[in-house]
């Protein structure tokens, strides 16, 4: 049966998302399904629909993050834009979290030559400055997610050419 | 325009013992391992061919925004008069070129630099520093500029004051003029009353009396001669920025192999070849020595031998950062002319932890046939013998706490070291430009 355009379509048009393209590891929550899902069509644009979406390690959280690390270029300073949501509601950043950054090379036995500095920009909303891989190798990126005296930390991984 | 180059193949009597001796002990134990065959031609996969591809050719000069005059050809005329002139010292005896030797490839071809006395590290070339992220071995310096300052006023340097070298500048004709030309005019240092003889400011010496004679001065006089000194330092720069070799047989090579027209014989041999392949293959020098560079421009400990003398032990990186933000010259401080630039914001961020204990800067690659001897202290003489520390790791401290733990023992074959030596080799250069190679004559051309 042929697809039916429906008669007018006011619905705002939102951002297409890196869904289609990037690889998603097993586990990961790909943003598309989210934008899937006809409610989201009246909500306010999202901006961290393009992002990476990662669970943290004990679950509790997701975060989404722009851009993917991975695709930063070896020895130039970056920031990521970090949005943490509880994982049982992935519309609404949650309100009440802190956010640290770091990262580790554990081949290597060290990290980061530079602390990066975390920035809140709203409810959940974070923007972590002046991070730099200096070297190739495999990288662990940490994102510490405090909240009350209870910090749980999501972790994205990957080798840089 | 033709340029003249002044090449010049250099080998330190020590290093030609070093490798004569490396040479014959090599050559009793090479047939068993020799390859059979070191004539087949290389070849190179795709991710190979990928790393290769990334470390040429050198970009142009970067930007200095905290230099005003980086890219002024009059400013690096003065800077390059600065350069030569002893006068700048304390004893009228050492010139920046003095550790610096333009026939030396701009360095001193000795295990630690000698100034006004005997210094504790390896004396750096200055070929290709307009590249560098940060000056010096612990990076205490965020700019070719306010790295230039130092060594003027190190009592075993040139042990100089700021006030002396601007009542020198001052009093050399062709110097002033240069200076006022580019700046504007320069303190009024004939009122002894407000500029004394020598003053210069070491907070770290307590009681010193020329730091007393620099704090006993006006704010404003301070000032001023603060500002005129940072503009030499930028002179000088902008002379340094000009330190720029002609391509290597390695960038003609890596040229050839990106458009596929490598030619027979390719511009570097087959042993420089199957060295390059170990380079970003199995011994994964790239890994800290990477990008057109040569250098991930951060700083490691890489677990050198310590001295038997149980000498202290140089704080590298640690006492760096603390300097660099102490220094009135840096990046973010009032003499920069982008205090707010990405240089500035970048102390900000520098982890000035623990862990910062004993790192030292990784060197570039480029020349460094031409630089021994070698590491932060001159701990080796001969290439050879840097290769063999990293093929056996023989006399290498166990990584602590904040060694690199990835290096571990290569036990490469003497062919491979030979090959690995070769590939070093194709990355000289020939030397910058004649004009820029020499001490100015009378017309200051």
């Amino acid at each position: 049966m042929a697809c039916q355009q429906p008669a007018q379509d006011t619905r705002p048009r939102s951002a297409p998302t890196a869904s289609a393209t990037k690889k998603l590891e097993p586990g990961k929550i790909d943003p598309g399904q989210v934008d899937a899902d006809a409610s989201s069509a009246q909500a306010p644009a999202r901006p961290w629909n393009a992002a990476q979406a990662t669970p943290s390690n004990a679950g509790t959280y997701l975060i989404r993050v722009t851009p993917a690390p991975a695709s930063v270029p070896q020895g130039k300073v970056f920031a990521l834009e970090v949005w943490v949501f509880d994982a049982k509601n992935p519309e609404q950043p949650a309100a009440d979290v802190r956010l640290s950054v770091d990262a580790d090379m554990p081949e290597h036995g060290h990290g980061l030559p530079r602390k990066p500095s975390v920035e809140q920009r709203g409810p959940g909303h974070f923007v972590a400055s002046g991070l730099r891989l200096h070297m190739p190798g495999l990288w662990e990126i940490y994102f510490d997610i405090a909240r009350g005296a209870l910090t749980e930390r999501a972790q994205i991984s990957f080798k840089l050419e | 325009m033709t340029k003249r180059w002044c090449v010049r193949a250099r080998h330190t009597a020590l290093g030609c013992a070093a490798l004569l001796f490396w040479c014959a002990s090599q050559a009793s134990r090479a047939p068993a391992q020799e390859p059979a065959s070191t004539d087949a031609p290389v070849e190179w996969s795709a991710s190979e061919r990928a790393r290769v591809l990334t470390l040429a050719p050198l970009p142009p000069v970067p930007d200095d925004l905290t230099n005003p005059v980086a890219d002024s050809l009059a400013a690096a005329r003065l800077g390059r008069a600065l350069f030569f002139d002893a006068g700048l010292s304390r004893t009228g005896t050492v010139s920046c070129a003095t550790c610096h030797d333009p026939e030396l490839a701009f360095a001193d071809g000795r295990p630690t630099g000698r100034g006004l006395a005997d210094l504790t590290r390896n004396t750096p070339s200055l070929l290709g520093a307009a590249w560098q992220r940060w000056y010096f071995w612990d990076g205490r310096a965020d700019s070719l500029w306010s790295q230039a300052l130092q060594p003027i006023e190190h009592p075993d340097e040139m042990g100089s004051t700021r006030l002396q070298v601007l009542r020198h500048v001052a009093g050399k004709e062709t110097l002033r003029a240069e200076y006022v030309a580019l700046f504007g005019p320069l303190p009024a240092l004939e009122d002894q009353a407000r500029f004394p003889p020598q003053a210069r400011a070491v907070p770290a010496q307590v009681g010193d009396a020329q730091h007393q004679l620099w704090r006993d001065m006006a704010e404003a006089d301070r000032l001023a001669v603060d500002r005129a000194f940072s503009n030499l330092g930028k002179a000088l720069a902008a002379y340094q920025r000009k330190l720029v070799g002609g391509p290597a047989p390695f960038d003609q090579f890596v040229e050839g192999l990106r458009q596929g027209t490598l030619g027979n014989p390719a511009p570097i041999s087959l042993a420089a070849q199957r060295g390059l392949k170990l380079f970003v293959g199995k011994a994964d020098c790239r890994s800290c020595h990477n990008g057109p560079t040569f250098s991930d421009g951060e700083f490691h400990d890489v677990g050198l031998p310590v001295a038997s003398s149980g000498a202290r032990r140089d704080s590298g990186r640690f006492e760096g950062i603390q300097k660099l933000r102490a220094d009135p010259f840096n990046a973010a401080g009032i003499f920069s002319s982008a205090p707010k630039g990405e240089r500035a914001s970048d102390i900000d961020y520098l982890d000035s932890g623990g862990e910062t204990w004993g790192l030292f800067k990784t060197p570039s690659l480029r020349n460094v046939a031409r630089t021994a001897p070698y590491m932060h202290a001159g701990q080796f003489l001969a290439l050879d013998q840097v290769l063999h520390f990293y093929s056996t790791r023989e006399g290498a401290r166990p990584a602590g706490h904040h060694g690199e733990t990835v290096l571990e023992a290569l036990f490469l074959t003497p062919q491979e070291l030979l090959d690995l030596r070769a590939f070093l080799e194709s990355l000289s250069q020939p030397d910058p430009p004649a004009e820029w190679c020499r001490v100015p004559d009378a017309a200051g051309q």
